[in-house]
């Protein structure tokens, strides 16, 4: 006998926009747009670069720079085209060798000689490490620049073996990390005023504190109905698990008030991402929350999951895959979502698709589907500033959450709460410093 | 894959879950705590009651929600897998010895072709979900990679776990190798505790996470890529990846059918559909 799932799909590509003044400044892919029309800020003439490398490599970076500034063929009129600016170098710190203290040592030459308002982001080479381990140059000294208000950018010899594909996205990360929004979406997301991608129980490192229990960092990164980033919202002081919900409350309610004194509206219809199913504790803190400051308000509680096993395949695409875009329900307001599958805009695919398990719940009443819900996790895939590439897993809530839970592993509580004081996060909160 | 022809030359779009077609038993609300490893095979603990399908054991003979079914299947098909020999390195990831795969540093690690499962219900169906997956097993100690490695500092700072007589394995991060007097010992932290311990070198091993394993392998002078072999192995560097790893799948349900199923337990009888679900648009 045979059983069947109801699949749909959503056919066409979510375009994007590419002038904040101009509506009709849209394509449906972040290359040809920023190539055609610039970046939807337009308001950056001038971005100051900082370069930390060691002395065999320094010469490298400023090339880089030189090309990103001038344009190569494949980036033709380099940032001026693609970004509407320059490319500046302001300070270079050399590296003694390439050990992991030899980059602290260099980071924490730089921060003390450098004013955090007269370097927009720092350029840094390291040896390319997995991953896996967190005690490494790349993310040491990201940490160090960070708690000292530096956004940075980290380059690899891996980036120089395949620079014809890293141009735009070094570009274009550069440019988010200098505060830019190189794009957003054409239209609004149906039944959504603002987004929030949290994250509760991610380590802080094991730096510094042996003997003691685990403690936890939570943040919350935020976005307008258009998925456009808006801030990062940290707590400062590193918590015990037991605290989560009472920092979950204290980060929406930061979150909240931020959004209003920005927009200048009052959000009603929410969307929460969270890489897990929500608990009954955290639906309820949330509710509460928000029930203390708004009076008619809506919540859709999304959980993207996808640590499962399950697959889809489709015969009729050459190589198998479930295409992207394409979906089948589980369940009323649960949905499997391909994002890497086959796709007529990019012809780089790699494995099998690992599908996003979309699980819907609503508060106080239903105000939204999964249809919808889907759509918006499929917009938000295509936000991730650090990378141009049309195919991308994860939507962007929850892969700037994920950039942020490697960086804590790797952080000690004191950089975590650096990261949070009023002088460095006025600076870094606005920037995507973390991706 | 006989079974299976027909379905797939008939439609185009797949899941990789299989319908569990089953035989209803007798279900009990349990009246005494069960007390032989029989007993409580039988069991299941589900919204604050046990439940059998063993008759002595039961207080009333209760009308089982799909929910309910599904847990005691699962738990069921779990057994059977554990009685045919296969090994589990999580509550859903099994693989079987025999289904090891070949290298030149097994005295470091050993890696199966296995796969991930789950149940789930939809509707009222039950079905069970089958994903080819690599299990890595780390075979080498710490003492014993302290033998072949030179610098001892190398062996620090990333994931371990050691065997306790009392609690299982303990997972923690190794903060020192220290080597004197001929005997090895391990600086290490409890994820659990937080606590710093030093356990014995020839209890601890290496997190079986392949980054890790290379490392290590380059730190004793081994040659091997375990990432390279990893992504082979998991169809990464194929050109038909979804097409290849659908066509495992249906391998792995056939000799699940085969060697497993089906499962009989009481009164009940569960069956493998080896047709996979289809999706219609």
């Amino acid at each position: 006998m045979v059983s069947f799932l109801e699949g749909n799909a959503i056919e066409t590509e979510p375009n994007l926009l590419f002038d904040s003044a101009d509506s009709s400044a849209i394509h449906p892919q972040a290359y040809w747009g920023l190539r055609r029309f610039g970046p939807f800020d337009k308001t950056i003439s001038e971005i100051r670069i900082g370069l930390i490398a060691p002395i065999s490599q320094i010469a490298h970076l400023r090339d880089l720079i030189r090309e990103l500034h001038n344009g190569v063929p494949i980036f033709p009129g380099g940032m001026q085209q693609f970004f509407g600016c320059d490319l500046i170098v302001t300070k270079e710190q050399t590296v003694d060798g390439i050990a992991t203290s030899d980059y602290e040592k260099a980071g924490s030459n730089f921060v003390a000689s450098t004013d955090p308002r007269d370097v927009d982001v720092v350029v840094s080479f390291v040896p390319r490490t997995e991953r896996y381990f967190s005690n490494t140059p790349y993310y040491r000294l990201k940490a160090i620049l960070a708690a000292n208000g530096f956004a940075s950018q980290m380059v690899t010899e891996n980036t120089f073996t395949n620079l014809k594909w890293s141009y735009l996205n070094l570009a274009s990360a550069i440019f988010a990390k200098a505060g830019g929004t190189p794009w957003v979406l054409q239209s609004e997301m149906p039944n959504t005023d603002i987004i929030l991608g949290i994250s509760l129980s991610n380590f802080v490192s094991y730096r510094n504190r042996a003997g003691e229990r685990p403690r936890y960092v939570g943040y919350v990164n935020v976005f307008d109905s258009y998925g456009r980033w808006m801030f990062f919202e940290g707590i400062a002081q590193p918590y015990s698990k037991e605290e989560r919900i009472k920092n979950l409350e204290q980060l929406l309610l930061r979150a909240l008030q931020k959004f209003k004194a920005e927009k200048g509206v009052t959000p009603k219809k929410f969307a929460i991402h969270y890489y897990k199913k929500f608990g009954s504790e955290e639906i309820e803190a949330t509710f509460s929350v928000l029930s203390k400051q708004i009076s008619d308000f809506k919540v859709a509680f999304i959980s993207i999951d996808d640590s499962h096993p399950f697959r889809l395949y489709d015969k009729r695409t050459e190589d198998g895959s479930f295409p992207r875009g394409y979906y089948a329900y589980l369940d009323k307001n649960e949905a499997l979502l391909s994002t890497t599958g086959f796709t007529s805009i990019s012809k780089h695919r790699m494995g099998t698709p690992k599908l996003l398990h979309i699980r819907l719940h609503q508060r106080p009443n239903e105000f939204t589907n999964i249809d919808e819900i889907v759509y918006q996790v499929l917009c938000l895939t295509k936000l991730d500033w650090a990378t141009a590439t049309p195919l991308v897993r994860e939507p962007v809530t929850l892969q700037f959450s994920r950039e942020v839970a490697y960086l804590s592993a790797a952080i000690s509580e004191q950089e975590w709460s650096y990261i949070n004081r009023p002088e460095v996060s006025t600076i870094l909160s606005r920037r995507t410093w973390f991706i | 894959m006989s079974l299976t022809q027909d379905v797939y030359s008939v439609y185009e779009r797949f899941g990789n879950m299989f319908a569990l077609d089953y035989q209803t038993g007798c279900i009990y609300e349990v009246a005494r705590e069960p007390e032989t490893e029989e007993e409580k095979n039988a069991t299941i603990y589900w919204e604050g009651h046990c439940y059998t399908f063993l008759p002595d054991l039961g207080l009333s003979k209760i009308d089982p929600p799909h929910e309910l079914l599904r847990r005691l299947i699962t738990k069921q098909f779990l057994i059977a897998l554990k009685q045919k020999g296969y090994k589990f390195q999580a509550d859903y990831l099994v693989y079987h010895p025999s289904d090891e795969i070949q290298h030149n540093q097994r005295d470091i690690f050993s890696i199966f072709k296995g796969f991930n499962f789950r149940t789930l219900r939809l509707g009222e169906n039950l079905f069970l979900c089958v994903d080819p997956h690599l299990t890595i097993v780390t075979n080498a100690t710490l003492k014993y990679l302290t033998s072949k490695c030179k610098n001892l500092s190398d062996l620090s700072d990333f994931s371990v776990r050691w065997n306790t007589e009392t609690e299982g394995g303990i997972d923690g991060y190794l903060i020192e190798t220290i080597c004197s007097n001929g005997s090895v010992k391990c600086k290490v932290k409890n994820y659990r505790t937080g606590t710093e311990e030093e356990v014995d070198g020839s209890l601890v091993y290496p997190e079986p996470r392949p980054e890790l394993l290379e490392r290590l392998i380059t730190i004793v002078g081994g040659d091997l890529s375990v990432i390279s072999l990893q992504r082979k192995l998991s169809f990464l560097d194929s050109k038909e990846a979804s097409r290849d790893r659908f066509f495992e799948t249906l391998e792995i349900i056939r000799k699940l059918k085969t060697n497993v199923f089906p499962i009989k337990f009481g009164d009940f009888k569960v069956e493998l559909d080896p047709n996979p679900v289809v999706v219609r648009f």
